[in-house]
């Protein structure tokens, strides 16, 4: 008795299978649409804050630096400016932009060649592999070069097809199951004949609309299959029939392996991008630590000697990021963020003569203070002395520390490499961030109590930091995420004028949240 | 309106063009969606979801491969998605035996009741005969897209064909 595998009789009847829907559907779909429309100017407010923070960050980075540095230059006449230290800073600058353009180049170059590079080592020697290159053709979105050329050599080549070639390989597509193998047959002959036409066959396939990759897949499964069963068939003879051809099964599949695992990684990267939502959003909040590399003074040359102290101040804000791939995401946000520090062993005094020349030429003395006359403590004592030998009055000048403080807003553009991505995962973090300042104090300080000096003149609006960092984060669900992350800032150019080597740094660590939307 | 119109305007989210992509392409999808839903309503519903994810995603689409392929891919997905979450996950190990031949006689059995009886197969064996037989996903695949062993799948399939063959004998019965 004639026995007809189960998988064939679906697989006519079912593959194809087309049925046009009731109207409500696009009904629903419509309104669904018009829903999705009302609510989605929310979304594009996050593009744009992003796409004018990247424009900000990036504008700043180019032109500012170079303006600020000569203007400054021309207005303070204090005699350890040092211009050339600035000058170098923002050559640093445009050292690192274009590493990191150079960077990304290079990763973008060798990510589509391994991908060609893969698609290379597809084994092509089997006579099927018209049928296989297919799939890969039409369902790779990724665009890459081997398939380009071969739909390039397809469009061409069909100009050349003569009409009884397009009706073979259009009749392929409609062929019943009882056709295969004398098909595959005669296809193997046309191959072996003329290698041009295997080419006919693609393109006649690409551009045929009712040929779809899954079909072409199991049509080709199925060959494989039974053509295993035949040969099988013959060479027992006898019953087994069920093991035998659940190990064909078992080999095609294997066969399957090397070429499928193409279409799959492209389908699981679709998969990917079609699932995973790309933008996230979060607050963040760190202890920020501020200090310098250097024992110069921002504040004046006779504060070179003294000891400083960096301070702890909070940092805190709102991050955005945009995942470019799975591993990778570019981020930026506004967070505020305060750095202080200490100057030490400082001696201050009021003084009805104090003139202009007592002065710190780096700060603006407030209102209040402009009879204030801070020095090194050991300076101090030094003139006390000369003092005392007129006067026996005691001094009454206080010993105590200058308290320096300026905040910025952080506008931060990072760029966010996963080296883990699981449950826990680990990244690399590197960027920019473009500081705004918006507070600016130098406060003097003695015996718990405290005066207000003034504000220091000679720091930036504009100050720029280059970041680095380690990312360790703990996914609650897809959606939201725990973040905590050391990072480590360089300042670039926080101060006009410096007196010995002054180079700020920050170490923060964030804690923050991360909610996908 | 060339097809490459269509998706450009799809992109901009031009309401014409999204109609006339769903009128084009709908009967294609919603086969798939009968295939591989439980019953009509379900398969209408997962339409409506794979449209809007394709309008939703259609701007990752970049002209290379097939369009069809690509938003026949979304539906399966989001079919797959939708039932990945219901209970189907229950490890099946034991081995069948597996026997899928039947006589031609049986053959003659008419498109919609072949449909029902892909419709009424619980979830896994259901996802995983039309992967496998019908769209020509391999077990390696199957399995990660499901979740679950390669040797499930394989059990889950041989399942679904049995299932299949009982439900063809008895119709056949009947129609005796």
């Amino acid at each position: 008795m004639k026995k007809e595998n189960i998988d064939k009789l679906f697989q006519e009847k079912l593959k194809n299978f087309n049925e046009v829907p009731d109207e409500k559907v696009w009904k629903a779909i419509a309104a669904s649409l018009d829903k999705k429309k009302k609510s989605r100017p929310i979304i594009p407010l996050w593009w744009k804050l992003g796409g004018v923070a990247a424009i900000l960050a990036v504008s700043f980075y180019v032109f500012i630096p170079f303006e600020g540095v000569q203007k400054t230059d021309q207005i303070i006449t204090d005699v350890e400016s040092s211009p050339s230290m600035n000058n170098s800073k923002t050559d640093d600058i445009e050292k690192i932009l274009p590493e990191e353009n150079t960077k990304n180049g290079s990763n973008v170059v060798t990510s589509s060649d391994v991908r060609n590079g893969e698609k290379n080592s597809v084994p092509e020697s089997s006579n099927d592999r018209a049928a296989k290159e297919l799939p890969d053709v039409e369902t790779s979105v990724v665009a890459t070069t081997e398939n380009n050329n071969l739909q390039k050599a397809g469009k061409t080549n069909k100009t050349e097809l003569s009409d009884s070639e397009i009706t073979i390989a259009a009749n392929r597509s409609e062929k019943t199951a009882g056709d295969i193998r004398n098909d595959e047959a005669s296809k193997k002959n046309k191959e072996q004949q003329n290698p041009k036409d295997e080419n006919t066959a693609i393109a006649a396939k690409i551009n045929s609309p009712d040929k779809d990759p899954i079909a072409a897949k199991s049509e080709n499964a199925n060959i494989q299959t039974e053509t295993g069963l035949k040969e099988t068939a013959i060479a027992s003879g006898v019953g087994n029939l069920i093991e035998e051809k659940e190990e064909e099964v078992v080999k095609s599949d294997e066969g399957k392996k090397s070429i499928y695992d193409e279409i799959e990684k492209s389908q699981e990267t679709q998969v990917a991008e079609s699932i995973s939502n790309r933008w996230s959003v979060g607050p963040s909040i760190g202890p920020v630590y501020f200090n310098s590399f250097g024992n110069g003074s921002p504040i004046h040359s006779n504060f070179v000697s003294n000891s400083k102290s960096g301070n702890v101040n909070l940092s805190y804000g709102l991050r955005v990021s945009y995942d470019i791939s799975k591993k990778l995401s570019i981020r930026s946000g506004l967070h505020r963020v305060d750095y202080g520090y200490d100057t030490n062993e400082i001696s201050f005094s009021a003084s009805l003569t104090a003139s202009t020349n007592d002065q710190i030429d780096n700060i603006n003395y407030a209102a209040t203070s402009r009879n204030l006359v801070v020095r090194n403590m050991e300076d101090s004592k030094l003139s006390e002395q000369t003092v005392s030998l007129e006067f026996t009055a005691p001094s009454p000048a206080r010993n105590g520390r200058m308290i320096q403080d300026f905040g910025y807003i952080e506008l931060p553009l990072e760029v966010n490499y996963a080296l883990l991505d699981r449950k826990f995962g680990i990244n690399v973090i590197g960027g920019l961030s473009s500081l705004f300042l918006v507070s600016n104090s130098v406060v003097l300080e003695a015996n718990g109590n405290t005066v207000e000096m003034g504000e220091a003149n000679n720091i930036n609006d504009l100050n720029l930091s280059t970041n680095i960092g380690f990312g360790l984060n703990y996914k609650f669900s897809p959606m939201l995420q725990l973040n905590l992350e050391p990072m480590f800032k360089y300042q670039l150019n926080t101060f006009t004028q410096t007196a010995g080597d002054f180079q700020p740094f920050s170490i923060g660590v964030y804690t923050g949240l991360n909610f996908k939307f | 309106m060339s097809l490459k119109e269509l998706i450009h305007n799809c992109k901009r989210g031009d309401r014409i063009a999204q109609e006339q992509l769903y009128r084009d392409y709908a009967q294609i999808l919603f086969g798939i969606c009968l295939k591989y839903s439980r019953n009509k309503t379900e398969a209408e519903d997962n339409l409506h979801d794979s449209f809007m994810t394709i309008y939703d995603k259609i701007g990752q689409y970049k002209f290379k491969g097939s369009f069809e392929g690509w938003i026949k891919r979304i539906t399966v997905n989001t079919v797959l998605q939708k039932y990945r979450k219901e209970e189907y996950l229950k490890v099946v190990n034991d081995n069948i035996a597996e026997e899928s031949e039947i006589d031609s006689d049986y053959l003659d059995i008419e498109l919609p009741t072949l449909l029902r009886y892909i419709q009424e197969l619980p979830n896994k064996y259901r996802l995983t005969f039309n992967m496998y037989v019908l769209d020509g996903f391999t077990h390696k695949e199957i399995s990660e897209q499901l979740g679950t062993s390669e040797g499930t799948s394989k059990s889950n399939l041989a399942r679904a064909r049995m299932i299949l063959k009982d439900k063809i004998k008895k119709e056949n019965i009947n129609i005796a």
